[in-house]
């Protein structure tokens, strides 16, 4: 498999100092260091934002880095609870012990990369298979990290 | 007698020595019933090219094999596109059914298992523009209507809303009880007679054993005669399986062998052609034989195919709710012992969880058989070929003339959600695909647009043809 956060050199000046360029003309300003690609064919996701879509800073540091800002924060885990009830329980059901869809319980995986943030972030805005359709369609990248968030902590159960 | 047997039997014995390869033939144990991790010889690598997108929930496909190369993309809100022979989708729809009732939509699509399902074409199509298609009713609470239309030959490519309500004549208005497991497809048999997919009403296990009732339409494969004055909707053809079943007749008690008592049928629907189905969305003809496949959708945790040869007379009970595929229903656990009613299917295979608690697989599952067309090309020869709708896996069913058996081979998963297919007028299987799964369903005409798209030999591919992402099986 493809490593799936391959990082490359920055493009743009740091962070902080590129901060007001954002403000002013954030779509053109987003930077992406880190290459998602298809769980299927290890082909890149494009995931530049959406018409409409504004990228958060949660968003952005998670481009960089890889790393889900939102990882343990309890506000991010509720609003992800919430989108999972919306999205993901009919067939993951509510525990996620799995249904029509598979079991995020535990440590064996149809896809293993989802052991990553990257990797889970690939299967869920890029789609696998079937009804797990690539859920960039559906919800904002912002929306999918929350979602990130309340999964991993229905993994460790 | 009995040294007569034994020669006749020698003499069978001695044939079936030398004879190549016997002819395919229905599973009589579930033992022969073809499961995932088979091969079919002779089936090439295969790729799924984009033919066309932008449509609003895509359900259905078909041709009108007029010689135009057009194929019709039938959108789950009630309405019809056309994909010319350029690839070009025509913006107008060729059948518009949101527009036909001034008081609202004519079809219901409040659930996801709702909408227009299917257009088939008349077999003199070309004479007498007759197009027949399958919804689910607004007007009618939901009931399946199946209706005529007649194409102006002035405009070929649109029904105009004017032409549509001018021209129809309604077929069959079948009440639903429950807003799931419809059916769906209608197409015209070689035999010119109109075969109409229906479920078995919905809910889930079969609350109104309808597969099994003879007194219900649901749950069942039709088989009508639609060539008729236009004051009748429809005939039975005399020679289906049930058409005299019900027949008024004086009562006998003596002088009648047993097998005849078993052909009264009281109240049994002339129109069955074949029974004990849960819910055959889709069902094809193959186009060189005459032969019938049915991928009729499972509930809980098996998905079945099923085969008629084109000498079938129908009659055949598939077996739902007592079996599914050639398990038990209900299935409790891995050694349920049952009797197999009826005939067999000739392909199965497990959803995630074969059984309950079974450990779940990883591999050579799915959830929904939606059949695609029946593949003879690039090695294929009468292979059914078969999407799923919840994995995305892609299936081929075939007889294999050399291990004389049937063989279920997965041949790729793709991303899609699979709903319908059709072979066009080159013989190439087509295939649509949708972002319409029930829980993220948000609508017909809101959901992200589908796809059709087309199954060719890999070797077929060429420059700037879009391919789908696909994983070759493990």
């Amino acid at each position: 498999m493809v490593p799936s956060s391959i990082r490359y050199a920055r493009r743009e000046a740091a962070a902080a100092g590129i901060a007001i360029v954002f403000m002013l003309w954030p779509a053109a300003a987003w930077s992406q260091q880190v290459e998602f690609r298809h769980v299927f064919d290890n082909s890149p996701l494009d995931v530049a934002p959406k018409p409409n879509e504004q990228f958060t800073d949660a968003v952005r540091e998670f481009h960089r880095t890889g790393q889900n800002p939102y990882g343990g924060k309890q506000e991010a885990i509720e609003q992800g609870k919430q989108l999972y009830g919306q999205f993901c329980q009919a067939c993951h059901l509510p525990g996620g012990s799995g249904g029509m869809g598979a079991s995020l319980i535990g440590d064996k995986h149809i896809y293993p990369r989802v052991t990553t943030d990257t990797g889970l972030f690939e299967v869920i805005f890029g789609g696998a298979s079937g009804a797990m359709q690539p859920f960039g369609l559906r919800m904002t990248q912002d929306q999918i990290l929350q979602v990130m968030a309340y999964v991993r902590t229905l993994m460790k159960k | 007698m009995i040294a007569r047997q034994t020669l006749l039997l020698a003499a069978v014995g001695a044939a079936l020595a030398v004879a190549p390869a016997l002819a395919q033939t229905i599973p009589q144990t579930p033992a022969e019933v073809a499961r995932p991790g088979g091969k079919i010889p002779g089936t090439p690598k295969l790729s799924l090219v984009k033919v066309a997108d932008g449509f609003n929930d895509p359900v259905g496909v078909s041709v009108a094999n007029d010689g135009s190369g057009r194929i019709f993309v039938v959108e789950r809100v009630g309405r019809v596109k056309i994909v010319g022979s350029d690839g070009k989708v025509v913006d107008q729809p060729f059948l518009d059914l949101t527009k036909t009732n001034p008081l609202g939509s004519e079809v219901q699509t409040g659930f996801v298992e709702q909408g227009l399902w299917s257009i088939a074409f008349h077999p003199k199509f070309k004479e007498n523009g007759y197009v027949f298609v399958h919804y689910s009713s607004l007007p009618f609470n939901g009931a399946s209507i199946v209706a005529r239309y007649t194409v102006d030959k002035a405009s070929p490519n649109q029904i105009t809303t004017e032409q549509a309500n001018k021209s129809v004549k309604v077929i069959m208005n079948i009440p639903q009880p429950y807003y799931n497991h419809y059916g769906g497809r209608i197409a015209f048999g070689p035999d010119g007679m109109l075969y109409i997919g229906k479920g078995d009403g919905g809910w889930e296990g079969d609350p109104l054993d309808a597969g099994q009732r003879m007194d219900t339409l649901l749950g069942k494969l039709l088989r009508v005669n639609v060539d008729t004055p236009d004051n009748v909707a429809y005939s039975v053809p005399d020679d289906n399986p049930f058409a005299r079943a019900d027949y008024p007749r004086m009562m006998s008690l003596f002088g009648v062998t047993e097998e005849g008592f078993s052909k009264i049928k009281i109240a049994a629907k002339p129109e069955i052609w074949a029974s004990g189905l849960r819910n055959p969305y889709m069902f094809h003809f193959d186009p060189k034989s005459g032969d019938l496949f049915i991928a009729d959708v499972g509930q809980n945790h098996w998905e079945e195919i099923n085969w008629q040869p084109r000498s079938s007379k129908g009659g055949e009970n598939y077996g739902w709710k007592l079996n599914q595929a050639s398990k038990c229903h209900p299935l409790t656990g891995a050694n349920d012992k049952c009797p197999i009613v009826g005939v067999l299917p000739v392909a199965e295979y497990p959803h995630q969880e074969p059984y309950p608690g079974a450990a779940k697989l990883t591999d050579g599952w799915g959830c929904s058989a939606q059949g695609l067309g029946v593949a003879n090309y690039a090695g294929m020869e009468k292979t059914y070929i078969i999407g799923d709708w919840c994995s995305g896996r892609v299936w081929g069913v075939a007889w294999d003339k050399g291990a004389n058996k049937w063989q279920l081979q997965e041949l790729m998963q793709a991303t899609f959600q699979f709903t319908a297919g059709t072979t066009d007028e080159k013989g190439y299987v087509l295939a649509t695909n949708c972002f319409c799964f029930y829980t993220e369903d948000k609508g017909p005409i809101a959901n992200p647009p589908g796809g059709l798209w087309r199954l060719l030999p890999a070797n077929e591919v060429t420059a700037g043809m879009e391919v789908a992402r696909v994983k070759a099986p493990n």
